[in-house]
């Protein structure tokens, strides 16, 4: 029995020819905050919807808990809250009707501490297509936290948000990070600096380096670093 | 909220389906007084003839067979909207989130869309059954159609929606599902080769089927043909469904 709380091996996805995850294995030994880093096509959103369950990878494994996705899908996508970079959004519905059909597929209570916590007690009977990309992103976070998962995974939730949102932000994953592990996807090194423990970084889907950060730790520095030894290499 | 009471929402909250509705609605209501207007007016010359057309054959048959062309463009968009329109928000995430089986998913989207559909065919059938009880017509043959009207719309709309599981955009499922309802009408009305016996490339259009409903003895074959259409038509949504989450 593996005592890790997520473990990732071997994890490969393709199209066609083109290898998008190529062979990537790593794991998590305890409740953290990890910010995934790397350019423009490197394969983060694809992982991240690997480790979410919405895609099956063609090869390796994934286990949260020692439970396998593409063994029992349905246990490990109630221990996994997942924000995609597109907001899940149904225009024609309200706030409120959005959370309880997100919540009755998940098969969970829509709660009003998560509302609260996420902000969203203001826009409660507005339909979601007059939503801000704010509240829109506030939403997407409640719809991720339905579950109280043990994995959070957040793909570039950052993007477009003002910085009282960021703050906010922020502030919710040095929440959650004591008792969930976080995954997050982001182009901001400043961010991932604030919020993360730890740093993948991830080229042509195969990952380049595993940094744990501390006080003292100059991610800008080593990222540039990093990405250009393996360049040259 | 269920998927099937969201999915009513979102039919009944569009402004475009109640546009859709009215319009049909008047095209009904207009070829109905028409029919009514024609066969009162030809009914003085009925009265020497001998085998003179009945109400149903006259009204009731032209105008539940109008409504089954109606319904091709009705689940043509009912069913070409379906899953399409769920790459536009990210919508697809939500059936991978769900913890219900895909057949679940089905099931809802196809029933709450089927009662979208009922809807367009209600105040017509409103109307048959008023006709049919002021004029005294005999029932069976009346219900029979109806029963075949309604047996292909569940038909249509299930391959509507399989045309649109395969389609990211809403308009082109929609145009793909009209061409193909229309090119199985045509298969329906082909008299190809009937000097040589039965055409057979008109078995596979429901048209045909529903054509086989004008008798009074109910057509089993006809019948397995719109169930066993369903069945597989909705399978082949699940299996898409399933398959969506090994591609991008």
């Amino acid at each position: 029995m593996d005592n890790s709380l997520l473990t990732v091996k071997n994890l490969r996805f393709s199209l066609g020819q083109q290898q998008i995850v190529d062979d990537l294995s790593f794991t998590v030994t305890h409740n953290q905050s990890i910010s995934l880093l790397g350019p423009n096509g490197a394969g983060k959103s694809t992982l991240l919807k690997m480790l979410a369950a919405h895609l099956v990878p063609k090869q390796g494994d994934i286990l949260l808990n020692n439970i396998n996705p593409n063994k029992n899908r349905l246990d490990y996508l109630k221990k996994v809250g997942y924000m995609p970079e597109t907001p899940l959004i149904l225009p024609e519905l309200t706030v409120t009707e959005q959370l309880q059909l997100v919540a009755v597929q998940k098969q969970m209570q829509l709660s009003d501490e998560l509302i609260e916590q996420c902000h969203l007690q203001s826009v409660l009977n507005k339909r979601c297509h007059q939503l801000s990309l704010g509240y829109r992103q506030r939403l997407n976070l409640a719809q991720a936290l339905l579950t109280q998962p043990k994995l959070l995974i957040m793909d570039e939730p950052l993007n477009g948000l003002d910085p009282h949102l960021i703050i906010d932000f922020r502030a919710i994953i040095q929440q959650l990070k004591s008792n969930t592990i976080v995954i997050i996807s982001t182009h901001y090194l400043a961010e991932a600096q604030t919020v993360s423990d730890r740093v993948l970084i991830m080229q042509q889907g195969r990952l380049l380096d595993d940094i744990a950060l501390d006080a003292n730790s100059d991610l800008e520095e080593l990222y540039m670093q990093h990405t250009r030894t393996k360049e040259l290499l | 909220m269920t998927l099937y009471r969201s999915e009513l929402k979102y039919f009944l909250r569009s402004p475009t389906i109640w546009l859709i509705l009215c319009l049909t609605a008047f095209i009904s209501a207009w070829t109905f007084l028409l029919s009514i207007e024609l066969f009162t007016t030809l009914q003085v010359k009925f009265a020497g003839m001998s085998d003179a057309p009945t109400v149903t054959q006259g009204i009731l048959a032209p105008f539940i067979s109008s409504q089954a062309k109606i319904l091709l463009f009705v689940t043509a968009i009912i069913g070409g909207l379906s899953f399409s329109r769920l790459s536009h928000h990210n919508g697809w995430s939500l059936l991978h989130l769900s913890h219900s089986s895909e057949l679940t998913i089905v099931r809802q989207k196809y029933l709450a869309s089927l009662l979208v559909c009922l809807l367009f065919i209600l105040p017509s059938i409103v109307a048959i059954a008023g006709l049919t009880l002021i004029s005294h017509s005999p029932l069976v043959p009346i219900l029979m159609m109806v029963i075949g009207l309604f047996l292909l719309m569940m038909w249509m709309l299930a391959l509507t929606m399989m045309i649109s599981s395969f389609v990211n955009n809403s308009g082109f499922a929609i145009l793909l599902s009209l061409i193909v309802l229309m090119a199985l009408l045509i298969i329906s009305q082909s008299s190809l080769g009937a000097e040589w016996g039965k055409n057979w490339l008109q078995t596979f259009s429901p048209f045909y089927h529903f054509f086989q409903f004008s008798q009074t003895a109910i057509p089993l074959a006809s019948v397995c043909y719109f169930i066993f259409g369903v069945f597989v038509f909705l399978w082949v949504v699940k299996v898409r469904i399933v398959h969506k989450r090994l591609v991008l």
